[in-house]
């Protein structure tokens, strides 16, 4: 039974944590109620639930990341230079789910049971949610685009309905069958063109911290100024314009979710918004750090063509083919707050809920800063920009050249 | 060829090039020469595609810069750019760096690992070649540096005084023989920007002096002498065509001394 089960089970210091802090709580409230005498409030209880709950979404995210190649770098590369097909088991481990994950979610949620104090859906719910949120994640980048955004709104419903465990846990198993599809789907399409991010160097220190790594040789190295500006392969992230919409969508989909989520707890008597609109300073808040991200990876190391002194005493004060890179985080930041304000004064009082105009400035500011004018690459290679190698002398950052040291070096 | 055409830059208000228009042809060898602070670098990296002017243009083979995706990646593709500081990854040994340049500018592996061989036995580097590049000295650090720019294979080289860095008289040696070869015999073009005349008098097609951002004369050393009717050593002819009031004041002022 334990070798049965030890296929899925987490390591077992992550075991004994876990099991460790469980018992602590349990012990807490049978020495208050035996030995002194006391009946203990629910609190203690919920805390415990909420540790149970907390492992439940873990092993939920667990059981993807842990046997997924795409998260495993040595995995990936190794399952690439051997006959695997996907009509064969991954040999690390199923990711799908299997009986011996009804064991598990089955023993935490008996773990609840005693002296209840949450709905006994929320752990199967809770494990779901992290092994539906992990699979999503998983199937944009390996080739099941459609099944990812699939799983990814239905997510988005399960958020919707969470004040009702047991339709919320009927939805999030119903998502179960786009995410299977879709896995089976991308494990076809083995091996995947990876993005760049999970090659990254940093991922794979995160993943090995001890190093070793380095003795196989990253494959996203520098070559240092010029050649990381000047390279006549340029590789920087780009997003095509369907995702862009579907994933601005999604953003504003899910933000809709949360503020139904509080509307509808707050219950009907309650001013809806009260909970709701601390949502819009949040989503101004996220929209200005994605506005910083973007003019970063569109003006570091791109400076503009003269200096600011020059700009003003030549009258070029502006210079429209630098200019143009940081019109569209602009405009994403004040047009959402335009469409928000119209939306308000405008539309009638009642006819638009709040939670729509809370998903309202994401979206639109989202789908600009993902798909504004000029595509970055576009912007590297034609801007009227002045390189540089942006960084300092003492430091050396990853920049935007592809994977050619180890390539070498095999040979 | 090169194409520079009308190109004015101007990082503040002052401008550092001036209405620039230069021509230079497959197969030579052309040395920017002229004092500090005259524009050979800013013209160099317009060249390259580093700066981007504000008036003006550069064509390589045709090609012009940063019009679209495809011309410049096209561009990148045949012109690799040295300036005076390149920064190299300190944990990669020279080896490891120079494959991957290599690799960088697609040259066929098995061509790149013997090209490597011999590059680094040219510039001594052959013990250090697998010692991390910060266990280097400066002129090693330079060395391994040229060797990248050679390594790439590219047919257009824009070089940023390479004979400094601290290059040893065997490094400079054997640099001066490898740009003469890549010109004469395969027909690479080579711009390259140096302070120090005589290192180029005997391997420079052209010569092209600037002053105060602007082209004061683009010619073969030969001609140029003819030009100011001097005789002497480049860096007089130099001296005569940058600086006419200077040399003029100099010869009054030891004239007057002789007296």
């Amino acid at each position: 039974m334990r070798r049965w089960l030890r296929v899925v089970l987490p390591g077992s210091e992550v075991l004994a944590i876990f099991l460790g802090v469980y018992a602590l709580f349990e012990a807490f409230y049978w020495f208050e109620r035996v030995v002194l005498g006391a009946v203990p409030g629910q609190e203690l209880t919920r805390i415990r639930d909420l540790v149970v709950l907390a492992a439940a979404v873990h092993y939920g995210l667990a059981r993807v990341t842990r046997f997924h190649p795409l998260y495993d770098n040595s995995y990936r590369e190794w399952l690439e230079k051997t006959p695997w097909t996907a009509a064969r088991p991954l040999p690390v481990g199923p990711v799908h789910l299997v009986p011996q994950d009804a064991i598990v979610v089955l023993g935490l949620t008996l773990m609840t049971l005693p002296r209840l104090a949450s709905h006994p859906a929320m752990v199967p719910l809770g494990f779901l949610c992290g092994y539906l949120a992990a699979q999503a994640l998983s199937l944009w980048p390996t080739g099941a685009k459609p099944f990812a955004y699939a799983v990814a709104f239905g997510l988005g419903l399960v958020v919707r309905f969470w004040s009702m465990p047991l339709v919320a846990l009927g939805i999030a198993a119903a998502l179960y069958v786009p995410a299977y599809l879709g896995l089976r789907h991308s494990l076809r399409r083995f091996p995947w063109d990876v993005p760049g991010f999970f090659r990254l160097s940093w991922w794979k220190s995160l993943q090995n911290p001890t190093g070793e790594h380095d003795l196989q040789g990253p494959r996203q190295q520098i070559l240092g100024w010029p050649y990381d500006r000047l390279t006549p392969r340029p590789d920087p992230p780009s997003i095509s314009g369907l995702d862009a919409s579907l994933i601005s969508l999604l953003a504003g989909w899910w933000i809709y979710a949360i503020a139904a989520f509080f509307i509808d707890a707050a219950g009907a008597a309650a001013q809806p918004q009260v909970f709701v609109w601390w949502l819009v300073p949040v989503s101004f808040g996220l929209l200005a750090i994605g506005a910083g991200i973007r003019s970063t990876l569109y003006c570091w190391a791109h400076k503009p063509p003269i200096s600011v002194w020059g700009r003003i005493r030549t009258f070029r004060w502006i210079i429209p083919g630098y200019d143009r890179a940081v019109m569209a985080p602009a405009a994403a930041l004040v047009l959402p707050q335009v469409a928000l304000l119209i939306a308000a004064l405008v539309l009638p009082h009642g006819l638009v809920s709040p939670a729509v105009l809370c998903a309202l400035p994401v979206t639109i500011g989202l789908l600009i800063l993902l798909s504004g004018q000029p595509p970055l690459r576009r912007w590297l290679l034609t801007g009227q920009h002045r390189i540089v190698p942006g960084y300092t002398k003492n430091k050396t950052l990853p920049a935007l050249t592809g994977d050619y040291f180890d390539e070498v070096i095999e040979i | 060829m090169i194409d520079i055409v009308n190109v004015t830059q101007h990082y503040g208000v002052r401008p550092v090039l001036r209405d620039v228009n230069l021509r230079i042809e497959r197969g030579e060898l052309v040395a920017l020469l002229g004092p500090n602070g005259m524009g050979k670098t800013t013209l160099l990296a317009v060249v390259a595609g580093v700066l981007a002017p504000q008036k003006g243009y550069v064509e390589i083979n045709g090609w012009r810069r940063r019009r679209t995706e495809s011309e410049e990646l096209a561009i990148r593709r045949v012109v690799v750019y040295l300036p005076d500081h390149p920064w190299l990854p300190k944990n990669r040994t020279g080896r490891e760096f120079l494959l991957g340049v290599g690799r960088l500018y697609d040259v066929d592996d098995e061509r790149l690992m013997r090209h490597v061989d011999s590059l680094l036995d040219l510039f001594d580097l052959r013990t250090e070649a697998d010692w991390p590049i910060r266990s280097y000295s400066n002129g090693q650090q330079h060395k391994v540096a040229l060797c990248s720019a050679l390594v790439t294979e590219a047919p257009v080289l824009l070089l940023d005084e390479p004979f400094s860095g601290g290059l040893d008289p065997a490094g400079i040696l054997a640099l001066e023989r490898v740009l003469k070869h890549l010109t004469r015999q395969l027909e690479l073009t080579v711009v390259m920007s140096t302070p120090v005349p005589e290192l180029v008098e005997e391997l420079a097609d052209r010569v092209v002096i600037l002053r105060e951002g602007r082209i004061a004369a683009a010619d073969t050393i030969e001609n140029l002498r003819r030009q100011v009717e001097c005789a002497g050593p480049l860096s007089e002819v130099l001296g005569r065509l940058v600086h006419p009031q200077s040399v003029e004041k100099l010869e009054r002022y030891l004239e007057e001394r002789r007296r």
